[in-house]
């Protein structure tokens, strides 16, 4: 039992260092972090709403550069590894194919949580970048947090100038490095933050920041964590173009899912069944329940979650199944 | 040409056969039946059509334009992943052969694929008109104004220069502006006010629309005689309004639409309307009353005071005149050949980027090169618009900064380059039942292949030529 | 089929200080791969590239065809530079790994390429079916290449490179993953071909191969050429002498020994020459293939392609 928890602990690590290495995750989430950070500040004529941009926004690019993470990540790992002939080689050793196969999904939630975290963070702080009205004893009027935003932008590039420095001394791989880095960085500008008011003046022990945000987001890495065992289970038996249309096919499907089926659920069977096993993307998208000051209650996180993990181990179920069967190259 | 034919039919039979065109087939047909079932639209066979036609084919085509895109990334990458293209490379082709055969194959995939979508989504068209409850009224609507191809014509343009001018000399002439106002920004508030004045008709007042009608409609055209000849054919003029909503009076008058010149051998066509919702009106109008010069006015005489209200009008197209010139199929046609350049364009994208980079971050750059398009298109066709956003940024004397102007010249060749290939909207044409010409398909073809197509094979080619080949060891 | 006025004299091969630095992202050197190589080989010659896993045989292998650009030094294949389209008209090549479209069966795969050669449709037809012949595919021709194992795939590699009928053949490791009968028959083919005047270029760690079939040998290392020569110098032992007689009985030995050990005054030793293990190998399958019939993978004759021997 030891032995093959050591073993899913490295295989799952080797995934998501695997995963990292790869130029597109950095791109992916530089982007992301980059363009959350970039809306409150080249945003115009909001009519006040400058923090609601930013906040849809942010989440938007989370769910939808994460839908790119969590796709390829699911694929590379596990559909390359067989056409590569990486996977026969590792279960030549004394590995449980369904070993393998949970710590390569292990491997890709890591990746898609990483990245979720950074973006969540992002998101909170561009919230708190966007011009509000302010009215306290030293200033009345529309301020934007511009040092906060600042610092966001400037620990992007910092982690990317100390990732290229360490890759010119140390030889240190460029990709994963920096990826690392851009975490770091942009949580220890959210911890400074903490220290300074919107105005920049140094003003201690208070976050500013909407702490509403964060179930919204943490739907959103859910939903994303479904379509990445669905991308693995599907790689699992197909080539990477047939995972990547599947995997497209049914993202639409399930965001249409209300309407192309919903409404006939319960009169015929076949929308009935299509409209429960579909992941209804729409239940995990709740940016909307934020306007007018309203939040997501922990409530429905809870049976979120119980449907997310309910949801993933029949997918990973079938996933096993069908690996388990699977011809190595 | 032999070897780039060999080289295509590779690419073509390579998609065949690891499945993407099956898997595509699959859910191009899934996704059109779907939709075909579950689009009601306004509840009228008309409606659906148009939302039917629109949907299909706008969804659809995104999704084989994100398909393309990522499938002609993989198509160099993955060859040199997984260094098939050493062979390739040792053999007597030129790298532009190379090129232009991946992107022929791509193509061929994609008329493949989209020629299956149009079937299918015509097949939808057919299974509308059978469907329970649809009146034969209702299917000579919407053959009349859904599956059909109508010339739209709208309105002359006003010169509103020369009008905005003429106004701001009587302006200064009474001193309404002051000295230091610039006159630059004034001309442009004015003429904003112009075009505002214009969409409103007050009570008691008329105003006139010129529709030139295209060369074919005027005299001794082979067209116009065989127009003339069938006594059915009509011409439809659509008018939009809506009244003001602070009289409680409909909107009563005539529309009057005759020759522009005195030319009195054809009576001008009298329609009176009293209507007090916004509405369109369609007026049809005899082949035979149009004037032979292909000049035609059209006059709205608003009632006075007491029995009407103030019109304003629809500012994209007040009214429009619409002929029935050809068939829908052949319109149809056309749209699928806009949408084939289309994606022959993206594959020619997607195929450059796959010879810089590998496949996951060829097909990042190639989105984002996309995404960057479709973001200068809008805000281009904002500024265009809607004038008010440029003014808002030029308070006072104008003073821009170097960042500003850099800026400006970077957004602006940006729009020069981006802006053509985006000009393209046949489905809109189509499922409003307005004809895409084959002018227009000419054009698509000049400017998405020609021109953007060739110079991307132009900078993939020698790129392709200058590359190194597995530069591990 | 275009053929360059290449004299016997004027070598195929030419390079001059030829030299590939790879560098890293910060454009530093990471590796001299090739330093400094001077290489002159003639037609009809077999010449091979020795060296150990990272000695630079492979580089100067792209280097000659145009996959790699030289770092500094000069380089011409039949006369013109490496990247020329018109030289490659006669050039074939066999990569290390045969880097096969997986979709397309054998015959649509030698048609693919015969095609980028300006080959007639019936020229085509015909070298495709002797090349099948040739290496043994003719009963697989219709399967797909993603479906073969890899001395198969090779088979198919070695094919291609022949399709145009090339005056230089550049070989990557040709009988990487093939089995002894293969191997043979590709050094076979190599003699044949250099006897019909074509150059042929090898590079090989499996000394045997090398000094089974190579004229002249070149030995890397560290990019650089620490040796190079004709074979059979290079390996002769200028200070032993060896006799090979028939079979004879111990009494005869004896009073041989005797008049030699008078005649040279040293020891002199006996013993049966050994037939080598490739020799013995190819012996017990002839026999089983006489008796069985033929093996899935592999089958059809011995033959070398008509057209490549008979212009």
């Amino acid at each position: 039992m030891r032995l093959q928890f050591r073993q899913f602990v490295t295989l799952a690590t080797l995934t998501a260092v695997e995963a990292t290495r790869q130029p597109i995750f950095l791109l992916l989430t530089t982007t992301c972090v980059l363009l959350t950070i970039l809306t409150p500040m080249l945003a115009l004529y909001n009519f006040g709403e400058d923090g609601r941009l930013a906040r849809d926004s942010g989440l938007a690019y989370q769910f939808v550069f994460g839908l790119f993470v969590a796709a390829y990540a699911a694929c590379s790992s596990l559909a390359r590894e067989i056409r590569s002939g990486t996977a026969s080689a590792v279960l030549s050793k004394p590995v449980n194919r369904d070993i393998f196969f949970l710590s390569k999904f292990a491997g890709v939630s890591f990746v898609i949580i990483a990245f979720s975290i950074c973006s969540v963070t992002a998101t909170l702080l561009s919230e708190r970048v966007a011009e509000r009205f302010m009215l306290t004893s030293k200033t009345v009027g529309y301020v934007t947090d511009w040092q906060t935003a600042g610092m966001l932008v400037a620990s992007v590039f910092l982690s990317y100038l100390i990732a290229g420095l360490l890759n010119y001394k140390l030889k240190q791989p460029f990709e994963s490095t920096a990826f690392g880095l851009l975490i770091v960085g942009v949580l220890a500008v959210f911890v400074i933050s903490g220290f300074f008011n919107q105005l920049g003046d140094f003003d201690p022990f208070d976050f500013r920041v909407q702490w509403r945000i964060l179930p919204v987001s943490i739907l959103i890495t859910m939903a994303l964590l479904i379509l990445a065992a669905i991308a693995l289970a599907l790689s699992s038996c197909l080539d990477t173009i047939s995972t990547v249309i599947f995997c497209v096919a049914f993202f639409a499907l399930g965001l249409l899912s209300d309407y192309l089926f919903g409404r006939y659920a319960g009169t015929f069977i076949a929308p009935t069944l299509a409209h429960m096993l579909l992941p209804n993307w729409q239940h995990f998208w709740m940016s909307d329940a934020l306007r007018r000051g309203g939040s997501v209650p922990w409530s429905y996180l809870l049976s979120a979650a119980v449907y997310t993990v309910a949801y993933i181990i029949g997918v990973l179920c079938l996933g096993i199944a069908s690996f388990r069967h699977a011809d190595m190259k | 040409m032999s070897k780039i034919l060999n080289i295509a039919r590779l690419t073509f039979r390579d998609a065949v056969r690891s499945k993407f065109v099956g898997f595509m087939i699959i859910i191009l047909i899934l996704l059109i039946g779907i939709l075909a079932v579950s689009i009601k639209g306004d509840g009228t066979l008309v409606g659906r059509l148009k939302i039917l036609l629109n949907y299909t084919l706008n969804i659809s085509g995104f999704f084989l334009g994100l398909m393309t895109l990522w499938i002609s990334c993989g198509s160099v990458s993955r060859e040199i992943e997984n260094k098939q293209i050493y062979l390739l490379a040792v053999k007597p082709v030129y790298s532009a052969q190379i090129w232009l055969g991946k992107w022929l194959g791509l193509l061929l995939v994609n008329i493949t694929l989209l020629a299956i979508t149009v079937f299918i989504i015509y097949a939808a068209t057919l299974w509308c008109k059978q469907v329970q409850g649809v009146t034969p009224d209702d299917i000579e609507r919407a053959q009349n104004e859904v599956l059909i191809a109508r010339r739209q014509t709208l309105p002359l343009a006003k010169d509103l220069d020369k009008e905005a001018g003429k106004r701001f000399d009587a302006l200064v002439k009474t001193g309404q502006i002051p000295d230091n106002m610039p006159y630059k920004k004034t001309i442009r508030e004015i003429k904003k006010q112009l075009s505002a004045e214009d969409l409103i008709v007050a009570p008691g007042k008329s105003k006139q629309w010129i529709l030139r009608l295209p060369h074919i409609y005027a005299k001794n055209s082979r067209l116009r005689e065989r127009k003339t000849g069938d006594k059915d054919t009509t011409a439809t003029l659509r008018v939009s309004f809506l009244p003001s909503f602070r009289s409680p009076n409909p909107v009563t008058g005539a529309w009057i639409i005759g020759p522009v010149t005195n030319d009195t051998s054809l009576e001008p066509l009298t329609f009176n309307i009293s209507e007090d919702h916004p509405s369109t009106h369609e007026f049809e109008i005899p082949f035979s009353a149009i004037p032979s010069d292909g000049s035609l006015a059209v006059t709205f005489e608003n009632a006075d005071r007491a029995a009407s209200t103030t019109v304003i009008f629809d500012s994209n197209k007040p009214i429009e005149l619409l002929i029935a010139e050809g068939k829908f199929e052949m319109n149809f046609l056309r749209t699928f050949l806009i949408m084939l350049c289309k994606l022959a364009a993206l594959g020619a994208i997607g195929l450059t980027a796959g010879i810089f980079f590998s496949l996951p971050v060829a097909t990042f750059s190639a989105y984002t090169l996309i995404v960057i398009a479709l973001i200068v298109n809008y805000f281009s066709a904002v500024a265009q618009h809607d004038t008010a956003v440029s003014l808002h940024h030029s308070h006072g004397p104008t003073n821009r900064s170097v960042a500003m102007i850099v800026g400006e010249s970077i957004a602006s060749a940006a729009e020069i380059v981006v802006n053509p290939a985006m000009q393209f909207r046949p489905i809109a044409f189509l499922s409003e039942g307005l004809t895409v010409s084959w002018s227009l398909t000419g054009k698509a073809v000049l400017i998405l292949i020609i021109i953007y197509c060739g110079t991307f094979c132009a900078a993939g080619s020698y790129c392709l030529s200058r590359r190194e080949f597995d530069l591990l060891l | 089929m275009q053929h360059s006025d290449t004299s016997d004299q004027q070598p195929i091969v030419k390079t001059d200080k030829l030299t590939k630095v790879f560098r890293d992202f910060w454009r530093r050197p990471k590796v001299r791969a090739v330093d400094e190589i001077d290489l002159e080989i003639g037609r009809g010659e077999i010449f091979g590239l020795l060296g150990p896993n990272g000695s630079g045989k492979s580089t100067t292998i792209k280097i000659l065809l145009g996959l790699l650009r030289p770092t500094s030094g000069n380089v011409s294949v039949m006369g013109s530079a490496p990247k020329n389209v018109h030289a490659k008209q006669l050039i074939g090549y066999l990569p290390e790994d045969s880097h096969l479209y997986n979709y397309l069966t054998p015959r649509e795969t030698l048609d693919f390429y015969g095609k980028l050669f300006d080959m007639t449709r019936s020229q085509r037809i015909e070298r495709i079916t002797q090349l099948l012949d040739m290496v043994g595919l003719t009963h697989a021709s219709s399967r797909r290449v993603g479906e073969f194992s890899k001395g198969m795939a090779r088979r198919i590699g070695l094919a291609q490179a022949l399709i145009n009928n090339p005056q230089l053949i550049v070989l990557d490791e040709p009988t990487s993953g093939l089995d002894p009968m293969g191997c043979r028959q590709v050094k076979d083919l190599m003699l044949t071909l250099a006897r019909q005047g074509k150059t042929v270029i090898l590079s090989s760690h499996l000394l045997a191969d090398v000094e089974d079939v190579c004229d002249r040998v070149a030995i890397l290392y560290n990019g650089k050429i620490r040796a190079t020569g004709k074979v059979n110098q290079l390996l002769e032992k200028r200070d032993n002498t060896r006799f090979t007689v028939p079979s004879l009985p111990p009494g005869k030995i004896n009073e041989i020994l005797t008049l030699l050990k008078d005649k040279i005054g040293t020891d002199p030793k006996v013993d049966h020459p050994a037939m080598n293990l490739e020799q013995f190998f190819l012996d017990v399958v002839q026999e089983a293939h006489r008796n069985t019939g033929s093996s899935v993978g592999k089958a059809g004759s011995d033959n070398v392609a008509y057209y490549l021997t008979h212009e």
